[in-house]
């Protein structure tokens, strides 16, 4: 009888575990402040909450490509921002970067957008030679340049990273070292410390698991 | 007769051995001092290493692509130390060929150090990585600065 209910125990504890174990891992948080929206909608109104997106832009890559959010069409893209003659943080950065662009390398669904925070300097043939000298050989990766006030807009705004001129920063511009992790729809999923190797880990991880996510609705 | 010979270089035996003994453990004992002062070069200099040059040679000296150069089992750093003292220093700017690859970046200078510590860099950097070029001491700094530009 002992024997009976030890056996009764070990079977339901085996069948909890494996219960357990087959729960859907957790989505990627959506980062930034939703909006609400109150709509008419045949007469009633409805209240909606609207994710925070990444806004409309139009950039120039080192092929001399224009880049905009439609260039990420069911894409989903690792973001950052830098410049070519920086002498801190930038150069981990992009080591980090390499990273993440060899281990997707083979996988078209990952893009990889660079801005440069000083595109007066940072022309397309500047990011052209950059590009090449760090040994990026595929098309995923993205360097871009263009409108001043647009890439400092657009990093504030829609990415929530610092960026901007500051003479008294070394190289003259403060920034900061974050990858933001873009879905399909635009929005922020994943803030990591692009200058710390187990962060990048815990990116390219989240980026498995956000392609996971998007299979899993089709 | 024979029995005198065999003594004598019995004797000669143990003279040569105590002497050579002596010998080598002054030597030990200098290259102890030496090996404790290698080892306080090496970890203060690995400390300003981080915070100097970490950011763009990395961290383990790897580099970044023909971007900029690493400095691990870099022939120059073996070779001519008095240019990479002055480069750490004073900067350096404009094509440079480090085994074979072609760079052509700028590397901000570093006037804020002073010759010990560029010395501690130095020895960190040069015994690190598969580099093995000794102790650099202060006094070589100050002789090598003398020669830039």
């Amino acid at each position: 009888m002992i024997d009976h209910l030890k056996a009764l125990c070990f079977l339901f504890i085996v069948a909890l575990i494996a219960a357990c174990g087959q729960g859907k891992p957790d989505k990627l948080p959506v980062y930034g402040q939703k909006k609400i929206e109150e709509r008419n909608e045949e007469g009633k109104t409805v209240i909606d909450t609207i994710p925070h997106t990444i806004s409309d832009f139009s950039f120039i890559d080192q092929d001399s490509a224009v880049i905009t959010n439609d260039s990420f069409k069911g894409k989903i893209y690792v973001s950052d921002f830098f410049f070519t003659s920086c002498p801190t943080i930038c150069p981990a950065m992009k080591k980090q970067m390499l990273r993440v662009h060899n281990k997707f390398l083979e996988n078209d669904k990952v893009n990889i957008l660079s801005h440069t925070i000083d595109p007066v300097y940072d022309n397309v043939a500047v990011l052209k030679d950059y590009s090449e000298r760090l040994g990026v050989k595929s098309s995923k990766w993205h360097f871009v340049t263009g409108d001043e006030e647009e890439i400092f807009d657009i990093g504030e705004k829609s990415y929530m990273v610092t960026a901007g001129a500051d003479a008294d920063a070394p190289g003259g511009y403060i920034h900061s070292g974050a990858f933001l992790l873009v879905d399909m729809d635009r929005r922020v999923r994943g803030v990591y410390d692009g200058t710390i190797a187990d962060e990048v880990d815990v990116l390219m991880n989240d980026i498995e698991r956000l392609l996971q996510e998007y299979e899993g609705t089709k | 007769m024979r029995g005198l010979n065999k003594g004598l270089i019995l004797i000669f035996g143990i003279v040569f051995f105590i002497s050579c003994g002596k010998k080598n453990t002054e030597s030990n004992e200098l290259s102890f001092n030496e090996k404790i002062k290698l080892r306080q070069y090496k970890v203060q200099g690995e400390g300003l290493y981080l915070m100097h040059c970490g950011n763009c040679h990395q961290a383990d000296g790897s580099g970044l692509g023909r971007l900029i150069p690493p400095l691990s089992k870099n022939s120059t750093l073996m070779n001519d130390r008095n240019q990479v003292m002055c480069a750490i220093k004073y900067g350096l700017e404009g094509p440079l060929v480090i085994d074979v690859l072609e760079y052509n970046g700028k590397m901000p200078g570093n006037v804020e150090l002073t010759n010990l510590e560029i010395a501690e860099i130095l020895t960190f950097v040069g015994n690190s990585w598969g580099n093995s070029i000794g102790i650099v001491l202060s006094s070589e700094v100050e002789k090598g600065m003398m020669t830039c530009y």
